[in-house]
């Protein structure tokens, strides 16, 4: 009964999580992104006290059930495990001793960077330091929050799957001519993802934390996961919890079997708490009713031992199992571990590595610009569409990453981001892209805007609307239209109509402030003869909300005639000079 | 058995001709041309109404929708769906007039309707933020997307002078006739956003156009086969500064106007001497004018008793 409400109940929040990554037909609406915050990092690092008391009442009170309910990652290799049961009918756990070194020294640094987070509010004296403690430990939270890893695969690995199924099914209907279904278009969308590195990353985290769950269970949980880590200090000593009435318990390792934390010592007649996850699979398992879930003050199994067993075998038991941890002999879960630990870590390297050193090759193709241009992070020549005049011939270097409209500034950004990508699953216009090298190691997989596909949609506030962090913090559409993430530069002998003397203005076009608006430009012919009707574009940065509006769309290739380069601190934008036309109203009579 | 004389013979066959030749659309016209003192015009000029009132008045004058749009037909219209705005701030076609055309094409016998923009905001924002979206299905039209290259097809420009190729939505290729039904604004690059402007939203790959003289390539794609059988020019706001995609409610005036016609060219030149009302804007700035004119689109100065001027004012009062 308890087992099958726990699978009902974390079936669907899984799902709904899932769901809400991968949704882009909208089913979902953005409200539900209530399905993070409850998770306990975002609301740690959102300081919301409410989730956080209730995620932590709850373990006290009823054991880890955040674990095996809330957790997407829990529940994925539930998943992943029960799969492999169908498969391996005969598969079964053992007990294992626990390895508790691994994860604490990952919750002490989980907590330190967390505290130095907390410093920065309350003593603004500290700020320094505790900029740099929080920006580089939230590093550890950023790699193992298991919302996080669980939001990066959903975001690179389930969506672009989801949208490739999307795909085929509007290939169908396409062929067959069909455009609507039940009254819902149907339509093609992009399935490519927005950046490969993160899908290596994402791709790395899911093959080896599932490798575990298929041979070991909840090995991820128990060995390293900081969360887990955290809730086992107080599941220990929570008020309901598993336990075994060591009268009845023979011994027989039938609920050991079933356990996939590893954590039922049914020799020793007691379960180690702080690792048990509450998912109940062992509850049916016992033939003689010895093990229950219920409260339990104190350790009323060990009690009942001390009384009842004199032979002292079970204390013994433990003391032996609690001092052999340090030197206990390498056990396959924990091989398998550090095997996969390795591996990630290399993927994750080389998936830094990997864009860099592509765009330094890249960029030091042109000779004569080699210089300048090793050092340009995205001047890098584009040579997308060979049908593009090629006009832009001046290269430029954005210095400073452009971050998502209120991440209040790169600092913040990278002090809140756990990098769990339902920003970069809900930007509409694709312009969030998983950092590689922008932000540096500490900013590595943090969302930073990308001009390739699109740009920011000036009335969209959705990036900050879902960020379960609030390392984006919410904007009202008034605040959105104000706040300046980076300042619009114009590299004026790029530009087509300076090249070519014929009008474009895509890039004025496209800006929603008019910080780049067009000016009545009249160069001269061969002939020295002026040429009228043009017009070029004039920047005012100061109004330039950084939207990239005129980056995306400006022709000129192989490098851009105007870009926007990032402010390392968003402010509001200056406000624009309003000018309201002479005449508005009604036409009087027709000019013809 | 009935004894065909040869007289008999020789009407028919002159009978059967004159349709084959006057069949096509552009035929079709000409007669119509003709046909001005039948009250049948291919220029009219609407104002001082609300936008469908406005189109009515104004398609009668045409001889009725179903001078267009015959039986079973399939039907596109290419509003301007541009922007993620809202039909106050005047960034895209007004939905009240898409939707007058929408019921015109369904009273005329149309057998589908699709309405689709390839747009430069995120698609799903502007349908829904337009309100296009939800009048054109509540009223049974097919709202497709325009964002995805496959989508449209490659044709060719024999006509052009700049652009020889270029790949148009299939919602376009695919039907039997389609209108264009651009909002008037003022343009950064081609100037005027009107009926020849509008066709940008019909092409996928629009930097090409920005890079190889956009005034001539917006009148070369206007060279496209089919071409639109009906431009209307939505007048009843209009964007006059910081366009096409404007920056405030301050931009935006409200001249209650609509422009409809057969030629595209002459359509955009009264529509652009109606913005002359509110601001200067030359019409040798708007080059594609002269392009159009140039490759055969169209006249810049159509004949004044070739329009029809309609005031809905007195009529309101």
């Amino acid at each position: 009964m308890l087992r099958t409400l726990r699978i009902i109940a974390a079936l669907v929040l899984f799902l709904g999580i899932t769901l809400y990554f991968v949704d882009f037909a909208r089913f979902l609406p953005t409200q539900f992104s209530w399905l993070e915050r409850i998770q306990l990092v975002p609301a740690l690092k959102s300081h919301n006290w409410i989730i956080i008391g209730s995620l932590l009442g709850a373990t006290i009170l009823l054991g880890r059930i955040y674990c095996s309910t809330l957790c997407p990652l829990g529940v994925l290799q539930d998943v992943i495990n029960a799969i492999s049961k169908r498969i391996h009918a005969k598969k079964k756990f053992e007990y294992k001793k626990p390895v508790p070194y691994l994860r604490l020294v990952v919750l002490l640094l989980f907590i330190t960077g967390y505290l130095a987070l907390v410093a920065r509010l309350v003593a603004p004296a500290a700020v320094g330091a505790c900029k740099r403690i929080s920006a580089y430990v939230s590093w550890v939270s950023l790699l193992f929050d298991p919302y996080s890893i669980f939001g990066r695969i959903a975001c690179n690995v389930f969506k672009p799957i989801y949208l490739t199924g999307n795909n085929l099914y509007w290939y169908v209907c396409n062929t067959c001519g069909i455009k609507e279904v039940a009254g819902l278009p149907v339509y093609y969308v992009k399935a490519i993802p927005m950046s490969l590195a993160a899908v290596g990353v994402a791709l790395g985290f899911l093959i080896v934390i599932g490798y575990l769950a298929w041979r070991n269970g909840r090995t991820y949980c128990n060995t390293i996961c900081p969360v887990g880590a955290f809730l086992g200090l107080l599941s220990r000593f929570s008020i309901f919890r598993v336990w075994i009435d060591q009268n009845k318990c023979g011994s027989c390792g039938l609920c050991a079997r079933e356990c996939k934390s590893s954590c039922i010592d049914s020799k020793g007649k007691v379960v180690d708490n702080s690792r048990c996850v509450d998912c109940f699979d062992c509850l049916n398992a016992c033939h003689k009713d010895a093990i229950h879930y219920g409260i339990c003050f104190g350790s009323k199994g060990k009690l009942i031992t001390e009384i009842e067993n004199k032979s002292e075998k079970t204390p013994a038991a433990e003391k032996t199992a609690e001092q052999s941890t340090a030197q206990s002999s390498v056990d396959g879960s924990r091989r398998d571990f550090v095997g996969a630990l390795i591996g990630v870590t290399g993927l994750t390297v080389a998936a830094q590595a990997l864009p860099s050193s592509a765009a330094e090759e890249e960029a030091a193709a042109p000779a004569e610009e080699a210089a300048s241009a090793t050092e340009a992070k995205v001047g890098i020549p584009e040579t997308d569409d060979p049908n593009l005049f090629q006009t832009g011939h001046t290269p430029y270097t954005r210095n400073t990453p452009i971050a998502p409209p209120g991440a209040k500034s790169i600092g913040h950004l990278n002090a809140h981001c756990t990098a769990c990508h339902l920003c970069v699953a809900k930007c509409p216009s694709e312009v969030l892209k998983p950092a590689t090298s922008e932000y540096g190691v500490k900013g590595f997989m943090q969302p930073h805007l990308d001009f390739s596909r699109g740009f920011c949609n000036y009335d969209c506030t959705i990036c900050g609307d879902v960020c379960p962090n609030h390392a984006i913090v919410p904007l009202t559409m008034e605040e959105k239209h104000k706040v300046q993430m980076g300042r619009v530069h114009f590299i004026v002998e790029n530009c087509v109509v300076n090249v070519k003397n014929t009008n474009c203005g895509a890039c004025s076009e496209h800006c929603p402030t008019q910080a780049v608006r067009m000016v009545p430009y009249e160069p001269k012919d061969k002939n020295g003869e002026i040429i009228r009707g043009l017009t070029i574009p004039e920047i005012d940065p100061d109004i330039c909300v950084g939207c990239g509006g005129c980056e995306s769309i400006c022709p000129a290739r192989p490098f851009r005639a105007i870009y926007v380069e990032g402010n390392a601190e968003q402010h509001d934008r200056e406000e624009f000079e309003e000018k309201k036309p002479e005449v508005t109203g009604e036409l009087e009579e027709f000019p013809f | 058995m009935t004894n065909i004389t040869r007289k008999d013979f020789l009407q028919t066959l002159a009978a059967a001709g004159t349709v084959a030749a006057f069949s096509s659309v552009g035929a079709l016209d000409l007669m119509a041309q003709n046909a001005n003192s039948d009250d049948v015009y291919n220029l009219v000029a609407v104002m001082g109404g609300e936008p469908d009132a406005m189109f009515n008045a104004g398609i009668e004058q045409m001889g009725g929708m179903t001078r267009f749009v015959k039986p079973g037909m399939k039907v596109t219209i290419k509003p301007n769906i541009g922007w993620d705005k809202t039909p106050e701030l005047s960034a895209n076609t007004n939905p009240i007039l898409v939707s007058a055309i929408i019921k015109a094409c369904w009273d005329a016998g149309a057998k589908e309707i699709t309405v689709f923009d390839h747009t430069c905001d995120q698609w799903r924002n502007c349908y829904q933020s337009s309100g296009i979206e939800e009048t054109a299905r509540k009223l049974g039209a097919k709202v497709v997307p325009g964002n995805d290259e496959n989508y449209y097809r490659e044709i060719q420009l024999p006509r052009a002078k700049n652009m020889k190729t270029a790949k148009v939505h299939q919602a376009i290729l695919d039907s039997d006739v389609w209108i264009n039904c651009p909002v008037m604004k003022n343009h950064s690059g081609a100037r005027m956003t009107l009926c020849m402007k509008n066709h940008m939203g019909i092409v996928l790959d629009r930097r090409y156009m920005h890079t190889h003289d956009l005034q001539q390539c917006i009148a070369d794609i206007c060279t496209l086969n089919p071409a639109a059988v009906l431009n209307i020019v939505d007048a009843y706001r209009a964007m006059v500064a910081n366009g096409p995609r404007g920056r405030s409610i301050n931009d935006v005036v409200q001249p209650k106007a609509l422009i409809m016609g057969t030629d595209i060219v002459a359509v955009d030149t009264l529509s652009t001497r109606i913005f002359q009302q509110y601001t200067s804007m030359p019409l040798n700035e708007v080059g594609h004018l002269a392009h159009g004119e140039e490759l055969g689109l169209g006249t810049m100065n159509p004949p004044r008793d070739s329009i029809k001027r309609i005031s809905l004012k007195r009529q309101a009062n």
